[in-house]
C-alpha cells in the first residue's frame, strides 16, 4: 500500500522576489508501507527542502503530495502540527534533544504531548530502550552522553509514537563509523519490523542499508536503484557508481 | 496542564538564564519602587523644600522607568535564543502555534509574578534604608515613613505594562520560530546585525539635542522641565547610539578594505560586531548609570564646597530683617534688647530702602523684565545713593542719568544700561555689603544704585526696606 505519494512537486524559494530560486522542479515518487528509502544528491540539490515538505514543515509551490491519504496542501497550521504528532517521526543530524529534560523524558515527550497513559508509555519505552541499547543512560541528561548515544535517544523519541513514516535528515552526519553502523543497524531492524523510513544521506554506506535509493539532481529525481537481493557490498558499489555518474552528468552510464 | 508544566520546567532548568533575568527585574523593580515611594510620601509634601525633593525625584523616576523598560527588553533577548530553540523542538514534536503561544504567556506570567513578589519584598527593604538616609540627610523628624501602598500599585502597574510588552514581543518572535530551522541547521549561527544609518543619525541627533538643551538652559524655574526632557533625550539617544550606532560604525569600518583587511583590525572589528549586537544595551546602561553617578557626585561636591559661599550670599550679615512698612525702629530696638539679654554686642547697623526685585535678564546692555517669572534668571532691586554711601561709608556722587550696578558674578561691564525705556550711564561696583539674596531664591541678585528716590522709582516702582 502506498503511504506517501509525490506528484510533480515544485518548490520555489522567495517566490515574491524577482530572483526566486527553484529548489525543486518536478519531483514524483511513491513510497510503499514498510519501505526503506534513501535519498542522495549533491549538496544543494534540494534534499532537505524535499524532506521539509514531506514533514509538513514547509509548503510546496506546486504539485500534489499525499501522505497517509491526507493531502498535505489542505492541512492548516493547526492540523499540520497534530498530523506531525500522530503520523511522523524525525531524526536530525544535530539530534535536537532538549537539554532541560533527561533522556527518558526526551523520549517520552511526544507521548506526553499526546496525553497517552503512563503504563502505555512505560511499556513502549521499555521495548525501545532494549532494542536501541539505551537502558543505561535513560536517567542521564543529553549533555552527559556521547553523540552516538544522543542519536539513539533521538531515534527512540521518533519511534516511540510508532509513526507511519520516519523522516531522517543525514542522521549519521555527525557520527563516527562505529556509531553510524550501529544506528543503521537499528534503522534496518525497525524497518524489518514494518517501520517505513525515508532517509536523506550523503553516505553510500548509509544508503546501502536501505531497500531503495533515489538520486536527486537539479531539483528532479535523476535516477533510482533498488537493492533487491544483492549483497550490501555489491549494492554499495552500485550506489557509488551512480553517485559518480551524478556528478559527471553521465547519462549513458545510467542506462547500463 | 501540560503548558504550565512545560513553562515551569523550562524556567527551572534554564535557571542559569532565568536567574539573572529575575535578579535584574527584581532589582529594577526595587529601585523603581523606592522612587515611587518617595514620590508618594505625604510627609514629604509638607516639609520645607519637599517640593524640590519631589521634582528632582520625578526626574530620577522618569530616568529609571526608561532604563528599566529598555533593560528588561534587553534581558529578555538573552532568554529568547534558548527559548526559541526549545519551542521549535516542541513544534516539531507536534505542538501547535497556539500551544507555543500559551507556553510563552504562562512563562512570562510566572516571571511577572516572581518579579512582583520579590520586587516588593526587596523594594520595601530598600526603601526603608533609603528613607532612613533621607531623613538623616534632612535632619527632619516630621517625615514619617508610610506603608507605600500607592507605590506598590504604581510599581505593579509599571511592571505589568513592561511584561505585557515582553509578551507581545515574544509572541511576535514566535512567528519566526519554525521547526524548519532545525532541519536547516541554521540555528547555531546568529544573523549578522543589520546596518542602520538612519537610526544611528537619529540617536546621535537625540543625544545632541539632549546635551544642547542641558547646556543652553538657563538656571531658571522652568529649567527643571527642560532638564527632564534632556534626561529623556540623552537616555534614549544613548541607547540607540550604542545599540545601532556602534554597529553602523563597525560596518562602516568593515566596508573600508584598506582598514579592515589588517590582521588586528579584521579580528577586532568582526568580533566587536557580534559582541556589540549582544551587549550594546548593557554598555549603554552602564554608561548612563556612570553618567548619573557623575552628575550626583558633581552636584554633591559643589553643594558641599559652595556651602560657605551660599550662606554668605544668603546672609551676608548676622541679622537681617525685612519689612514692607516702616517698623524698622521697632526691629532695631528688639534686636538691641535681645543682644543685651544674651550679652551680645551689636556691631554696625545698616539700613537701606530698596525696591522689590523685578525678575528678568540681561541682554547686552539692556535689562529685560519677564512677566513670566519662570523664564527669568536674575532679580533686580534699586536703592538710592544716599543709602549706599551710608552703608559703604563712601561719598560718591551721581547725576540723574548715572547709576551704579552691582552683580554678584561681576558679569556686567557695559558703559550704559538700558532699562524700562531709559538709558543710564553705568558704572560697575565690585563690593556691596548688603548684596544679599534675601529671598533665598534661585535668582541672581542685581543691585542698581541711583542718584535719588525718583530715579529709583522709575526703574522699579515698588519699595522695600532692608536692614
Ligand atoms: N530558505 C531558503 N531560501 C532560499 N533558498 C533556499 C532556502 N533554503 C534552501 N535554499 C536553496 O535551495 C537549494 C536546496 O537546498 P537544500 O537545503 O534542500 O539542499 P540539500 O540538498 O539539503 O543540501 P545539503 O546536502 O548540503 O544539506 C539550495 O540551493 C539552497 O541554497
Ligand atoms: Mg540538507
Amino acid at each position: 500500500m502506498t503511504i506517501l505519494s509525490l506528484q510533480h512537486i515544485q518548490k520555489q524559494y522567495d517566490i515574491s522576489q524577482q530572483n526566486g530560486f527553484l529548489a525543486l522542479r518536478d519531483v514524483s515518487f511513491n513510497v510503499d508501507e514498510g519501505e526503506y528509502v534513501a535519498i542522495m544528491g549533491e549538496s544543494g540539490a534540494g534534499k532537505t527542502t524535499l524532506l521539509n515538505i514531506i514533514a509538513t514543515l514547509d509548503n510546496a509551490t506546486g504539485g500534489e503530495i499525499i501522505l497517509n491519504n491526507q493531502n498535505l496542501k489542505q492541512l492548516s497550521e493547526k492540523h499540520a502540527a497534530q498530523f506531525r504528532r500522530e503520523h511522523l517521526g524525525f531524526v536530525f543530524q544535530n539530534f535536537n534533544l532538549l537539554d532541560t529534560f533527561n533522556n527518558e523524558e526526551n523520549i517520552l515527550l511526544p507521548l506526553v504531548l499526546d496525553k497517552k497513559s503512563v503504563p502505555d508509555m512505560k511499556m513502549r519505552l521499555a521495548t525501545l530502550a532494549k532494542q536501541l541499547e539505551i537502558e543505561g543512560i535513560l536517567k542521564r541528561f543529553p549533555y552527559e552522553i556521547s553523540g552516538g548515544q544522543k542519536q539513539r535517544i533521538a531515534a527512540a523519541r521518533a519511534l516511540i509514537t510508532q509513526p507511519d513514516l520516519l523522516l531522517a535528515d543525514e542522521p549519521t552526519g555527525a557520527l563516527d563509523s562505529h556509531n553510524t553502523e550501529r544506528l543503521l543497524t537499528i534503522f534496518e531492524s525497525v524497518n524489518q519490523q514494518g517501520q517505513t523510513i525515508l532517509m536523506v544521506t550523503h553516505s553510500a554506506k548509509a544508503a546501502s542499508h536501505a531497500k531503495r535509493t533515489l538520486f536527486i539532481k537539479d531539483g528532479k529525481i535523476f535516477h533510482e536503484i533498488y537493492r533487491g537481493d544483492q549483497s550490501r557490498t555489491a549494492y554499495m558499489s552500485k550506489i557509488n557508481a551512480s553517485l559518480e555518474a551524478l556528478s559527471n552528468d553521465d547519462e549513458e552510464m545510467m542506462q547500463s | 496542564m501540560i503548558h504550565i508544566r512545560l513553562a515551569w520546567h523550562g524556567i527551572i532548568h534554564h535557571r542559569q538564564q532565568f536567574g539573572p533575568f529575575l535578579l535584574a527585574s527584581t532589582v529594577l523593580m526595587a529601585v523603581n519602587f523606592t522612587f515611587f515611594a518617595v514620590l508618594n510620601n505625604t510627609g514629604l509634601k509638607t516639609i520645607e523644600m519637599g517640593e524640590a525633593i519631589r521634582s528632582v525625584t520625578t526626574i530620577g523616576t522618569v530616568f529609571t522607568i526608561i532604563l528599566s523598560a529598555i533593560f528588561m527588553l534587553y534581558a529578555n533577548n538573552f532568554l529568547n535564543k534558548q527559548r526559541n530553540q526549545d519551542l521549535s523542538i516542541y513544534s516539531m514534536l507536534g505542538l501547535r502555534l497556539h500551544d507555543l503561544r500559551f507556553i510563552v504567556i504562562i512563562e512570562q506570567m510566572i516571571l511577572w509574578l516572581l518579579t512582583i513578589v520579590m520586587g516588593i519584598i526587596a523594594g520595601t527593604t530598600f526603601f526603608r534604608l533609603s528613607f532612613l538616609l533621607l531623613k538623616h540627610l534632612l535632619g527632619s523628624n516630621t517625615l514619617v515613613e508610610q506603608l507605600p501602598v500607592r507605590a506598590i500599585v504604581s510599581c505593579c502597574i509599571l511592571f505589568s505594562v513592561i511584561f505585557c510588552c515582553l509578551i507581545i514581543y515574544n509572541i511576535y518572535q514566535l512567528y519566526q520560530v519554525k521547526p524548519i530551522q532545525l532541519m536547516r541547521q541554521s540555528q547555531a549561527t546568529e544573523k549578522a546585525p543589520k546596518n542602520r544609518w538612519l537610526m544611528s543619525w537619529f540617536g546621535l541627533a537625540l543625544l545632541g539635542t539632549g546635551y544642547a538643551i542641558s547646556v543652553m538652559t538657563k538656571p531658571n524655574l522652568s529649567a527643571i522641565l527642560q532638564f527632564m526632557l534632556a534626561v529623556v533625550l540623552v537616555t534614549v539617544g544613548t541607547y540607540i547610539l550604542f545599540i545601532m550606532g556602534s554597529i553602523t560604525l563597525l560596518k562602516y569600518l568593515k566596508s573600508r578594505p584598506h582598514f579592515y583587511y589588517r590582521p588586528n583590525h579584521f579580528i577586532a572589528v568582526s568580533g566587536m560586531l557580534f559582541r556589540m549586537k549582544q551587549n550594546g544595551a548593557s554598555l549603554a546602561s552602564i554608561c548612563l548609570l556612570c553618567a548619573s553617578i557623575l552628575v550626583t557626585m558633581v552636584a554633591s561636591v559643589s553643594l558641599f564646597v559652595g556651602e560657605g559661599q551660599l550662606i554668605k550670599q544668603w546672609n551676608p550679615l548676622d541679622i537681617m530683617t525685612l519689612s514692607q512698612s516702616d517698623t524698622l525702629l521697632q526691629h532695631e530696638q528688639q534686636i538691641v534688647h535681645l543682644g543685651r539679654q544674651h550679652d551680645i554686642k551689636i556691631g554696625n547697623i545698616y539700613q537701606a530702602s530698596m525696591t522689590t526685585p523685578i525678575i528678568g535678564d540681561f541682554s547686552g546692555n539692556q535689562y529685560i523684565s519677564h512677566t513670566n517669572i519662570s523664564k527669568g534668571v536674575s532679580q533686580l532691586s534699586t536703592m538710592t545713593l544716599a543709602d549706599y554711601n551710608q552703608i559703604q561709608g563712601t561719598k560718591l556722587k551721581l547725576k540723574d542719568d548715572e547709576v551704579l550696578v552691582y552683580t554678584q558674578a561681576d558679569d556686567f561691564h557695559q558703559q550704559t544700561l538700558k532699562i524700562n525705556g531709559h538709558t543710564y550711564h553705568s558704572q560697575t561696583i565690585a563690593h556691596f555689603k548688603l548684596a544679599a539674596n534675601y529671598g533665598h531664591s534661585i535668582f541672581k541678585p542685581i543691585f542698581i544704585i541711583t542718584a535719588n528716590q525718583q530715579v529709583a522709582q522709575t526703574i522699579n516702582p515698588q519699595k522695600m526696606v532692608a536692614r
